[in-house]
């Protein structure tokens, strides 16, 4: 029955110990091994049977030290120490109330003032004075401020969900490049030997001039993705490399090969832009209904290009951010 | 490798040019109202001493300084024609000017002209109304929405006339006015909306949410929060499509949908992290909207009369003295 | 931290304004004057084209307005670079890179051979220019010879954005009055009030015969005649080869011709080039190949490679200038005919292009407002080239 949010779900072990014993039924954790001891805010343990036994009916005083206690108030340890667990258990509770950000203050000073006052509140709970006092002034400010708070804690919640999906996809990510990394080199390791071993193979078998084969042997590699097309070239250089040095000597009429290789990779298509990124589906329920009439088909104003048009708008700079400001003056 | 190439939208005159943070928008609009004044009170000096009244001339400074609008005024006033533009806009689709679908970009962009204008410019030299017309005009050309420019003045004369008075709004009214405003927008005319991002979207949430119906409401309500979204400064922070996307959570939270599904499924997390806090920025301007009230527009419409600068103002003597300096044929206007 | 300085647009007008100084006209038209003019303080040689605005009855024409409109928004190696506007009393002033000639003067010039290799570059380098604008959803509207620029260093770009305006949004209907009438695409010709970018890959096409052939592919001599052109030049299609054609508003009967064997009139032309020509001059605008497709064809990886822009063929400047000459002597007399009216017709955007004006501006420098890139015929066969205007 732990109070505590976030300690149930990063699943902290509650504390307990061997001697464990309620001081009120005297029943042992070496005759009953799942008794759960609570803690109340006054400190006194007891086992969670008791608990309900005495406070099920509603506010009663405890049977220690006969302070006014209430059911929830009753919480599994987590801490050795109890002050330091009773401690993070009050700031905890605080926070779920006071979540104003810096942002939403006009000034850092106003923020300072805020927390400050968060504080010396928290101080007067922990220390136990005037607790009932406290906790109205608790209570008004959460009914005061409840939108305020709402929002805060969906942007919170919202952020911890962010930074959840972050990490899983950087690490699907990581792993995903590795797997690719991996198959790249082991397919370069083998159209590397592959290559080779058929041109020696033609060299040696074959009755043709040297020359002439290394010629005709153009090696085309795969053609696989963009990313592999680095890979392919060093490849393929290395392989030209290798023809060189086999046709060193034979033959000058290596002008033609030269001009070839000198242009080097040329892509007709090349843009000075990156292009567009969308996901165009098949199929759409689409507002305008213009598609009925024959005539815009007729003209190659296709569904496809209506959806493209749409949907490059909703992504266009969907992600950029807005000028900042050069010069950020803190006022203090 | 990473790709060093720009996205096509960069290049686009509105992101290269009309781009500013809150801060540096306002300093712009401040020093140009300062400067403003500042001419103000010289061009009544410059026409004092063209005046035959020296007493009257004293009064008028006086008046003038009394009078003197502060940038938020200014703002004020212009809001008040931005909201002007719809209502035109609806009386030229009546009279089949503009077609149905022409109405929201020529809309769209003759607000975003008449914002751009007065980020060049103060309304002392250039009274909102005037320049309103003129933006509009000039949108309905920019949007291959060519209205002729008598077809245009017509049922503004209408309506001058109905309202008891003669038919005062000239073409040159317009006309006169159409370099001074392509000046001031450096001669960029490409506007872009956020009408067409929303629709994109519509499309592409139709795969994640579950009740097609409510989808196709939600959307439909945002185009009321994308046409409030024209009146504020938005446009000169956000690009359109995030503020599509932030009229649409506006709409959908109206009508209690979640939008959030799409957003998360759809986009990589890291960056989502900062358009949430832009969208919620986005939400934020656009529910806060003030719009200018009628009275407080006449109010301030009424201040500008005695503070408009004569330099620039064809009815003025210095303006026709300085005319007939440059030895032009001088502008004769009978309107106001 | 420097405080914000008031900006007026007027000033920012007239320090864009100091910045140019005009050097001597390189050619006029009723439409726009142009200038070879310099960058004051870095010596760059530009084009200034001064548009008359004064008499235009419903103030700043159109063609300006798109015009400036499109070229603000485009930045592309192979599309002309709009370096300045400015505006001086009522005349607005486009400031162009210089661009001494162009495709059309090339192509005329008997003195320039061309090689297979410089066909491919041109094609490649116009396409590209082409596949940037299509990409930003904006439509050229006026393909043809004498609107694709070539600079000093042999780049090809495309220039005279007066009839550009943008696509995409399918319930904004556009005139079919467009483009210039040898490079019109059928589906233009048969009234289609919205379209693609298919029309301009129309156009390149024929730009990319015209270059195989040395004269225009189809030429017709008036709008009607102008699809009967095309359909001897390459069979009439059938309602098969291009679904809906009938639907369109002037799709009425024709004659049927048979599909010609390409080959026979292009000879020379290797395969691959007449492939993907035939490519770009599918009837059906759907199956047309786009840009980007076009450039992905094999026909510009495959050997030769493109020539260098460098390396290509250019005429010399007092060959340039004597065909310019030739334009505007043509051209003069009938401008003085026509009355300058307003011409926009009534539901649609087609502002009156003076498609007089810019020959000799186009010859010699940054596209002017041109009009039809004749044949070799006499003089009244230019004329006849230029699209009337709407009554």
């Amino acid at each position: 029955m732990s109070i505590l949010p976030t300690a149930a779900k990063q699943e902290i072990p509650a504390f307990f110990s061997q001697d464990d014993s309620c001081p009120q039924c005297k029943s042992h954790r070496y005759l009953n091994s799942s008794m759960k001891l609570l803690v109340g805010p006054c400190y006194d343990k007891m086992c969670e049977g008791c608990v309900h036994r005495i406070f099920d009916a509603g506010p009663a005083p405890c049977p220690e030290c006969g302070r006014i206690l209430r059911k929830n108030e009753f919480y599994q340890q987590v801490f050795e120490d109890v002050t330091v667990e009773n401690e993070v258990r009050i700031r905890a509770r605080m926070a779920t109330a006071y979540n104003k950000r810096q942002t939403d203050f006009k000034t850092l000073k106003d923020y300072n003032d805020y927390l400050e006052m968060v504080e010396d509140l928290t101080m007067k709970l922990l220390s136990g004075e005037d607790t009932d006092l406290i906790e109205e002034i608790i209570e008004k400010y959460k009914r005061e401020n409840k939108a305020l708070i709402e929002s805060n804690l969906t942007k919170q919640q919202r952020e911890e969900k962010i930074q959840r999906m972050i990490l899983n996809q950087e690490k699907s990510k990581r792993q995903q490049m590795r797997e690719e990394y991996l198959k790249q080199l082991a397919e370069e390791e083998r159209e590397k030997t592959e290559a080779k071993n058929s041109l020696i193979n033609a060299l040696a078998t074959s009755d043709k001039s040297a020359k002439e084969i290394i010629k005709t042997r153009t090696v085309q590699l795969k053609k696989s993705s963009l990313s592999n097309r680095n890979s392919n070239r060093r490849a393929q250089l290395e392989i030209e490399a290798l023809l060189k040095s086999a046709t060193e000597g034979l033959d000058d009429d290596d002008e033609e090969m030269a001009e070839d290789v000198d242009d080097g990779p040329f892509d007709p298509s090349e843009s000075p832009y990156e292009p567009a990124k969308i996901t165009l589906r098949e199929k759409y329920d689409d507002p305008t209904p213009v598609f009925r009439q024959g005539n815009l088909a007729a003209a190659g104003v296709t569904r496809e290009i209506h959806y493209r048009y749409l949907l490059e708008g909703a992504m266009a700079g969907l992600f950029e951010l807005p000028l900042a400001d050069k010069t950020d003056e803190a006022s203090n | 490798m990473s790709s060093e190439k720009p996205p096509l939208f960069k290049q686009t005159s509105q992101y290269r040019d009309w781009r500013f943070t809150p801060e540096s928008l306002a300093q712009q609009r401040a020093a140009n109202n300062k400067k403003g004044i500042e001419r103000v009170l010289q061009g009544l000096r410059e026409e004092a001493q063209v005046d035959d009244d020296p007493s009257m001339s004293e009064t008028r400074i006086n008046e003038a300084k009394n009078n003197l609008l502060t940038p938020s005024e200014e703002l004020e006033l212009v809001d008040y024609y931005l909201q002007m533009v719809h209502v035109y806009a609806l009386t030229y689709k009546r009279n089949g000017l503009l077609k149905p679908d022409a109405v929201n970009n020529v809309k769209a962009t003759a607000i975003n002209f008449i914002k751009r204008f007065y980020i060049h410019n103060v309304v002392f030299d250039y009274p909102p109304k005037s320049i309103m017309l003129t933006c509009f005009y000039l949108a309905t050309k920019v949007e291959n929405a060519f209205v002729k420019i008598d077809d245009f003045i017509r049922p503004l004369q209408s309506a001058e006339m109905k309202r008891g008075g003669k038919a005062q709004t000239k073409n040159e009214d317009i006309l006169d006015l159409e370099f001074v405003v392509i000046q001031s927008l450096q001669f960029e005319l490409a506007a872009h909306h956020p009408y067409r991002p929303a629709y994109g979207f519509y499309l592409d949430m139709q795969a994640y949410i579950e009740d097609k119906g409510l989808l196709k409401e939600v959307y439909e309500k945002t185009q009321s929060y994308i046409d409030q979204s024209l009146y504020t400064d938005l446009v000169f922070f956000y690009q359109p499509s995030q503020i599509a996307l932030g009229a649409f959570k506006l709409a959908a939270k109206d009508k209690d949908l979640d939008i959030d599904p799409y957003l998360t499924q759809c986009f990589e997390a890291r960056l989502l992290e900062s358009l949430y806090t832009i969208l919620d920025d986005i939400q934020d301007i656009v529910s806060n909207r003030n719009p200018t009230a009628v009275d407080k527009a006449r109010e301030i419409d009424r201040k500008l009369i005695l503070c408009r600068n004569p330099e620039k103002n064809p009815n003025s003597k210095l303006y026709k003295k300085k005319v007939a300096d440059q030895g032009e044929v001088p502008y004769q206007s009978d309107s106001e | 931290m420097t405080a914000t300085e008031a900006v007026f647009g007027e000033d920012i007008n007239k320090e864009t304004e100091s910045l140019y100084k005009k050097q001597r006209k390189l050619g006029e038209g009723t439409y726009a004057v142009v200038y070879q003019g310099q960058h004051i303080k870095t010596g760059r040689t530009v084009a200034i084209k001064k548009i008359k605005v004064g008499n235009m009855r419903s103030g700043l024409d159109m063609s300006a307005i798109r015009e400036v409109k499109a070229l603000q928004e485009l930045r592309h190696p192979n599309v002309i670079e709009l370096v300045d506007v400015f505006s001086h009393k009522t005349n607005l002033n486009l400031v162009l890179e210089y661009l001494d000639t162009d495709l059309e003067i090339v192509i005329k010039e008997k003195n320039l051979v061309f090689m297979p290799a410089d066909i491919k570059s041109w094609m490649m380098m116009a396409l590209r220019g082409l596949d940037h604008c299509h990409k930003c959803w904006l439509l050229h509207r006026d393909l043809k010879p004498n609107n694709l620029l070539i600079a000093s260093d042999g780049q090809l770009k495309l220039a005279d954005f007066g009839l550009a305006r943008d696509f995409g949004d399918v319930k904004r209907a556009m005139t079919s009055n467009t483009v210039t009438r040898w490079y019109r695409a059928p589906e233009l010709l048969l009234g289609a009030t919205n379209y693609t970018g298919a029309i301009d890959i129309w156009a390149m096409g024929c730009i990319f015969a015209e270059l195989l052939l040395r004269a225009p592919y189809l030429p017709g001599d008036s709008d009607i005649e102008q699809l009967t052109t095309i359909f001897k030049a390459r069979g009439t299609p059938t309602e098969e080869e291009w679904p809906g054609m009938s639907k369109l508003p002037a799709g009425f009967k024709f004659d049927k011709y048979p599909r010609p064997q390409f080959s026979d009139l292009f000879q020379g032309a290797s395969e691959d080039a007449l492939v993907l020509m035939n490519l770009m001059l599918t009837f059906n605008p759907t199956n047309r190949i786009s840009a980007g497709d076009a450039l992905r064809h094999p026909y510009f990886s495959n050997m030769p490679r493109p020539t260098k822009p460098a390396k290509l063929s250019r005429p010399k400047k007092e060959q340039a200038a004597e065909i310019a000459a030739d334009g505007e002597m043509a051209n003069n007399e009938d401008s003085r005919k026509r009355q300058f009216k307003d011409a926009f017709s009534d539901d649609d955007v087609f502002g009156s292009r003076p498609m007089i004006a810019g020959q000799a501006n186009n010859a010699t420098a940054a596209g002017g407002g041109g009009g039809g890139g004749g044949g070799d015929g006499p003089a009244n066969k230019r004329m006849d080239m230029r699209i009337s205007s709407p009554a």
